[in-house]
């Protein structure tokens, strides 16, 4: 047994165990559900590949010379080791290999990152909000909100992310990426959903007693499936939603008062003064003329700068750093500019 | 002593591989986790001040009217204060070089001028403190950040002076003199180092906050 | 004797007391950096039982999915106080205040660090500042926030409670500790820069002095940062300062810089010092110098350096700006490229070797064995696209415990079974240390190895509970967990008995070449009669003994192992 023959054995295994690794599909246990997923996995296969190489290296040399340069018993108890001190050439060699190793993993990293940070042209928003101990995920495209479950269609979604108490991480281990939801700094994740199924949304940040139960069923639905959801949801909705026949004194001021008092009724910040109804006509200073087109929401700087998309008019959603007026909340205030944002 | 001689403090002198004494790198070693935590305390208000999307921030739910902040600060007294404790740095220098020289009564009067100076900054700042009248610790970060770090600043002003009387008291006894000057080096620098965490914080709270 | 020609020396007048002096005087309150390195090692190894015992109530109620043998919210606070007990409490303390105050003025040529007083203050800061954290649990329960304790959930009050004692003793214990562990980081420095005996210039520094040098310049400047952001969340429970209160100026992700800018070098305040023990052991058990010494010391300094630089990759999933993230990934992966060269030098020392495959061996390459899966692993992790599958799962819990149990706990484990004849003067049981190798070395990849598998298949950290579909994989783990935690006991055996019934240890039993070797066992007072004056590298076996050269050859000790 010599050092020419355990190298041997050495490339051996290793090249029996790297294509067990290659061909075997990971996705049998955990299947790919986002085009994130395939490049994840790729990632992690070559990286898989490549430490049982650098184990293979470690650990049989390791075991090689434990066993062929143990001291034996015949001889003499203070028999000493060669007198060797290092070997410049081979630790250059075993320095920039390495290095350039992880010049490529970075690069290849890089590559893959890139593309989970961009931000798609078109995709389907969700806003989810995370609270100790749910999940509860609005749909603004259609107004509905849904409490412990969360249905998207294929192809690309954005997630927004925002959290109420503490931080939280959305996590579905198909689509192999999270990001935390911290409390007033909202996050945002992009992807593109490739396999129709149902999938468990699991909280991947400790946040309390209840963090262990934090999950919701998650649904990726064709884009059939997924609108005859949504009409479903509608119809099923239609009857509670109280957004008919809306009063600004009982269902618009009371927003103010909650959410943006302490700077535009207790203080008048960019001149704005919410406290009564002419002052969403005189407006402020971020955009001169009334906040409200009766009639319009979408024209309506009230609207447009407390919704879920932007632009933002001045730079910045309010209420200013969140948290955020909620689904319901924003309904009324859509239903009440459109019923003619009448001052009853 | 030569006017251009290397300043080697001339402390017990055991065999040490560098030539300067234990106390010495001592003292020089905790000046460099004092300026770790200052630094990380920098830090802190750097990022608060940077990620909060107002700054000063809003307090919520004030009256109407009452302007959020205190009326910029006074620029009169932490100016005065700042220039008070920088003045003790200087006469503390002068404190040093005169022991080192022999010179027990300069050491000793300049000495207490330090620490009559000190004592005076720290006066400046309770009053300042007092007259803060809404710049409150808990209600926003901007009273957090100024009140943590001025007041941790203070408390090493506070152990400063209580160091420098330790010192004072020792000098007259006859424990520190010219052969044996580590601890009032070790004071010296000390007292250089909360001066120049002071600047800093002038620089930071005071002359660069966005009047609003 | 040998013991007697360097015995009790007359320069250190305050010794000649000592007989009169009551054993607690001694034993508790000296400040020879002997007694306070072994009182250091006996507290820690104390609070690894505790910490230890706790991590075993936890697998007890993950052995099953809905188990209840653990409250929801017990079951948080044994695990944060597992995780801060191991690394305050036990890791730090036994490699810096116990493996180095015992060992680093003996290696260097001193007669004791360079401010004792000061040290015994160190050690005396430790128990108290230790109780505290654990008192938590006599004040409605102890904090349950995990040991990165992040805001909002360390500042929320838990339910039931009207404040939350349990996290504010959590927060001054750490604080205590880190005042302790500062303390001697400038102790350490002074002395290992001051102190050297004649003729120990850098590049003669055995390995382990190397290491501590590093550790302590770590610790001198980021552990005042982490007692900064420790204030800071006092600040926020005790007074309602609302640092990272969004609503009021705050920032949430504020906490999460400032815990790891300290919280990453800590691992490798927690690392080096095992990684310098491992460097000791391996040249002398393979009776040839280590491999590349010039490589493995210039490497640990960049490990030191760069640790400053990679603290946010413990937060790529937290909303840190993508540009951010990779310049950490970058950063991190330039990390691996030391600690691959130094894993690479130590196997190539047992080239050629004569070795003599004793316990202190068998650890020390048990670590280089574990050690590198971890660095496997924390590869994968660099990797920012594949860390946001892994963070937050158990693959991370069996990466982390991968390099702080395979690393650091195997790395001590190999410290204790080398020098345990030093310090105690007695032998231990060569069997009984084999056979806690094995069961240790086994039982430890049988309880962390699957926790990669069920992390990837799907399993949050710090869960009491979990899907049904990991019930086979959690029994397994736990079993072996309570195989691995029973086979300390083996040890627990083997010490006792040594300390009762073990053999004398001569002053060299292993053929060392470093300076401890070159006193009795257990060295005197004052270390050694006269000053010694070092002649050459460290690890250099062509000389006969005295090793490095000693000015005269009044003394001889023994040229070879006489223990078998």
């Amino acid at each position: 047994m010599n050092l020419a023959r355990v190298s041997a054995i050495l490339v051996v295994i290793f090249v029996v165990v790297s294509a067990w690794i290659i061909v075997t599909p990971l996705t049998g246990a955990l299947p790919e559900a986002t085009d994130h997923a395939q490049s994840i996995d790729f990632l992690f296969k070559f990286m898989l590949v490549a430490s049982v190489a650098v184990f293979l290296i470690v650990q049989g040399f390791l075991l090689y010379f434990c066993l062929h340069y143990r001291r034996r018993k015949d001889e003499p108890e203070d028999a000493l080791g060669s007198d060797i001190h290092g070997n410049t050439r081979l630790e250059i060699v075993w320095s920039v290999i390495p290095v350039i190793f992880l010049i490529v993993l970075t690069a290849m990293s890089f590559k893959v990152y890139v593309d989970i940070v961009a931000i798609p042209k078109q995709a389907y928003i969700i806003n989810v909000q995370a609270s100790q101990f749910q999940w509860e995920c609005d749909h603004p495209k259609y107004g509905i909100t849904e409490v412990g479950t969360c249905h998207m269609p294929l192809g690309e979604v954005t997630v927004r992310l925002h959290a109420h108490d503490v931080i939280h991480s959305f996590w579905v281990p198909e689509f192999r990426v999270k990001q935390d939801a911290v409390p007033g700094y909202p996050t945002e994740m992009h992807f593109k959903t490739i396999r129709v199924g149902q999938y468990r949304l699991i909280c991947a940040e400790f946040c309390g007693v209840g963090h262990p139960e934090m999950y919701a069923k998650l649904f990726v639905m064709s884009q059939k499936d997924f609108a005859a959801w949504v009409k479903q949801q509608q119809q099923a909705n239609s009857g509670s939603a109280p957004t008919t026949n809306l009063s600004f004194s009982k269902d618009i001021e009371p927003i103010f008062t909650a959410h943006c008092a302490a700077c535009h009724i207790a203080t008048h910040l960019a001149n704005l003064d919410l406290g009564t109804y002419q002052g969403l006509l005189k407006g402020g200073n971020i955009v001169s003329g009334p906040i409200i087109k009766a009639g319009n929401h979408k024209g309506s700087v009230l609207w447009q700068i407390t919704g879920t998309t932007g632009p933002y008019p001045g730079g910045n959603r309010m209420p200013l750093g969140g948290p955020y007026l909620s689904t319901a909340e924003l309904a009324k205030i859509t239903a009440w500019i459109d019923q003619g944002a009448k001052n009853n | 002593m030569s006017a251009g001689s290397a300043v080697v403090p001339t402390h017990k002198k055991a065999q040490t591989n560098t030539g300067l004494s234990n106390g010495f790198l001592g003292i020089m070693c905790f000046l460099t986790s004092e300026m770790a935590l200052f630094g990380s305390l920098i830090f802190m208000y750097l990022y608060v001040r940077r990620a909060a999307p107002v700054w000063p921030p809003l307090i919520p739910g004030l009256a109407h009217g009452v302007h959020q902040y205190y009326e910029r600060f006074n620029w009169p007294l932490p100016t005065v204060n700042t220039v008070v404790l920088l003045s003790s740095g200087v006469t503390m220098h002068f404190a040093y070089q005169a022991l080192r020289r022999g010179n027990v009564r300069r050491t000793l009067v300049l000495l207490v001028v330090t620490i009559i100076l000190g004592v005076a900054f720290l006066g400046g700042q309770a009053y300042e403190y007092k007259h803060l009248h809404d710049v409150a610790f808990s209600a926003q970060t901007y009273g957090s950040t100024f009140f943590l770090l001025t007041g941790l600043h203070g408390a090493h002003v506070t152990g400063g002076v209580i160091f420098l009387l330790t010192v004072l008291i020792g000098t007259l006894k006859g424990k520190f003199h010219q052969g044996n000057d580590m601890v009032f080096h070790a004071a010296t620098l000390y007292w250089h180092f909360v001066d120049a965490v002071w600047v800093v914080l002038f620089a930071l709270f005071y002359i660069t906050v966005p009047i609003s | 004797m040998a013991a007697t020609a360097l015995g009790l020396d007359s320069h250190h007048d305050a010794h000649a007391q000592h007989g009169s002096q009551s054993w607690v005087r001694r034993h508790i309150f000296s400040t020879d950096h002997k007694v306070i390195g072994i009182n250091y090692m006996i507290t820690g190894f104390v609070f690894f039982i505790i910490a230890g015992l706790l991590a075993e109530a936890m697998r007890l109620n993950l052995a099953q999915p809905g188990s209840k043998v653990l409250a929801p919210d017990v079951f948080n606070q044994f695990s944060t106080v597992h995780g801060s007990a191991m690394i305050f409490l036990f890791t730090i303390p036994f490699l810096v205040g116990g493996f180095g105050n015992y060992l680093m003025p003996l290696m260097i040529g001193a007669g004791d660090v360079a401010f004792p007083r000061l040290n015994l203050i160190s050690y005396l800061l430790f128990p108290p500042g230790g109780i505290i954290m654990f008192a938590g649990f006599l004040f409605g329960g102890a904090a349950q926030a995990g040991w990165t304790s992040y805001p909002p959930i360390s500042t929320q009050t838990p339910f039931g409670l009207s404040h939350d004692y349990g996290q504010i003793c959590w927060l001054l214990s750490v604080i205590v500790v880190g005042v302790s562990s500062t303390i001697t980081a400038i102790n350490f420095l002074v002395t290992m820069v001051n102190m050297r005996a004649p003729g120990m210039s850098w590049f003669r520094l055995p390995l382990f002095v190397w290491a501590m040098l590093v550790t302590v310049i770590l610790t001198l400047v980021v552990t005042p940062a982490l007692a900064g952001g420790l204030s800071v969340q006092l600040m926020q429970i005790l007074f309602g300062a609302p640092f990272f209160e969004p609503s009021k100026g705050g920032n949430v992700l504020l906490w999460q810089h400032m815990f790891w800018f300290y919280s990453h070098p800590a691992v490798y305040i927690m690392i080096l010092p095992a990684m310098g023990i491992v460097s000791e052991i391996i040249p002398v058990f393979s009776r040839k110098p280590i491999f590349g010494y010039k490589a493995i010391a210039y490497s640990t300094m960049a490990i030191g350096l760069l640790a400053f630089l990679v603290w946010a990759h413990h937060m790529f999933t937290s909303g840190v700006q993508p540009w951010l993230e990779v310049y950490f990934m970058i950063t991190t992966m330039i990390i691996a490229v030391p600690t691959g060269i130094k894993v690479f030098s130590w196997v190539a020392t047992l080239f050629e070797g004569k070795l003599r495959l004793d316990a202190p061996l068998l650890f020390a390459l048990g670590f280089v064995s574990t050690f590198t899966l971890g660095g496997i692993t924390g590869i994968m992790l660099a990797s920012v696209p594949v860390d946001l599958h892994e963070h937050g799962t158990y693959f991370l819990v069996a990466h982390l415990h991968y390099v702080l149990f395979g690393g650091s706990v195997f790395g001590i484990f190999s410290g204790i079974y080398m020098w345990w004849p030093k310090v105690t003067g007695r032998m231990l049981n060569e069997r009984l240390s084999k056979l806690h190798f094995w069961c240790m070395y086994i039982f430890f990849n049988t309880t962390f190895f699957p926790m990669h598998i069920v992390g990837l298949l799907g399993m949050p950290r710090r869960v009491a509970d979990y899907d049904p579909q990991f019930g086979i994989w959690n029994l397994f783990i736990s079993l072996s967990a309570f195989v691995l935690g029973a086979s300390f006991l083996i040890f627990m055996y083997n010490a006792a008995n040594s300390l009762v019934h073990g053999e004398k240890a001569p002053p060299n039993p292993w053929g060392g070449r470093t300076l401890e070797w070159a006193t009795a066992s257990p060295p005197p007072h004052g270390n050694f009669a006269t000053v010694p004056v070092i002649t050459s590298l460290p690890y250099d076996y062509t000389l006969p003994a005295p090793y490095f050269g000693v000015p005269d050859d009044t003394v001889h000790l023994p040229a070879s192992p006489t223990h078998e």
